[in-house]
């Protein structure tokens, strides 16, 4: 084998490689443990702890991943609406399942033979079901994620639509909020809406549990986010 | 088909059978719908990992299993 293969493999690799892998890395971990003090620093400034309440739908620190999450990118917040705004489509479909026995019993269904009522039901209690859980996944799956450096908004318009929406730290406005009524205060959930310069102007979270403090740690994070750009790092 | 054969077959036509293709055509179309189910939880499921993505993926297996298993039980009962 000529001597240029053998040069190239033995010497050139690992002495030259690995000094500019290491320093990657090294910028990483760094970038990554001056974030990580910095979300621990602003998570105590508004009294907050990692943790999971109203079922999910509010995570502080979660260990879930997204889609499109960047290796350096850490989740802060992750929301849903309030469980309670799922309130109209249980009732919706608790009335479905009781509605073909109670036709039954007045009678409705009386000139119709038994077997065409028995596959009738059967197809309207699958078709029930996957209501419940098609409504199930749009509020599973619809939420909306502060991390360290972006808010990313995903919304399920329907099984075939998903929106994804992103919006930088640094590119934002000031946050807003938006709460009342005898629900929303009752189970203290609101709107948030943050303004940013791009062509979608407003990134909003509908519904999520407690807003203020939503909109505080969007915020401090941005703060954080500009103070490190003035520093020029 | 001759015409008698198509006279024949009109003839044992009643609202009855008319109803239960109605159903199987119906049916079809729901298991078709079934399918894109599938896909569209597998898509739902990329978006953020968690437990709740393998129930997902294998309810709406289930739900294609029944909507077939409606179909069959629609041709065969009606």
């Amino acid at each position: 084998m000529p001597d240029i293969y053998t040069s190239v493999t033995s010497e050139a690799s690992p002495k030259y490689m690995a000094p500019v892998e290491n320093a990657f890395n090294k910028e990483l971990s760094q970038s990554k443990s001056w974030w990580k003090e910095v979300i621990a620093g602003v998570l105590r400034g508004v009294g907050e702890t990692p943790r999971k309440a109203r079922w999910g739908s509010y995570m502080v620190l979660p260990s879930h991943h997204f889609v499109t999450q960047q290796e350096d990118e850490e989740v802060v917040l992750m929301l849903r609406a309030h469980p309670v705004t799922n309130f109209k489509w249980v009732v919706t479909a608790i009335v479905m399942l009781i509605l073909p026995t109670l036709l039954e019993n007045l009678g409705v269904f009386n000139a119709i033979p038994f077997k065409f009522l028995f596959i009738g039901k059967l197809t309207w209690y699958l078709a029930t079901l996957m209501f419940s859980v098609e409504q199930f996944m749009h509020w599973y799956y619809s939420v909306f994620i502060v991390t360290n450096e972006r808010l990313v908004d995903i919304d399920f318009v329907n099984l075939m639509f998903r929106v994804i929406t992103y919006a930088n730290l640094n590119h934002i406005e000031e946050p807003a909020m938006v709460t009342g009524g005898i629900f929303r205060s009752l189970f203290q959930y609101g709107d948030v809406f943050v303004t940013t310069a791009s062509e979608k102007p407003t990134i909003e979270a509908l519904g999520v549990p407690w807003p203020q403090r939503v909109v505080d740690i969007i915020s401090r994070l941005s703060e954080e986010l500009e103070k490190k750009r003035e520093r020029g790092e | 088909m001759t015409g008698n054969q198509i006279i024949t077959i009109l003839k044992s036509l009643t609202i009855l059978v008319i109803v239960k293709w109605f159903f199987v055509v119906g049916l079809i179309m729901y298991s078709l719908f079934a399918v894109v189910v599938i896909k569209q939880v597998s898509v739902m499921s990329e978006t953020v990992d968690s437990s709740v993505n393998s129930v997902m993926k294998l309810f709406s297996w289930l739900h294609l299993a029944m909507a077939i298993l409606l179909v069959v039980a629609a041709i065969v009962m009606l």
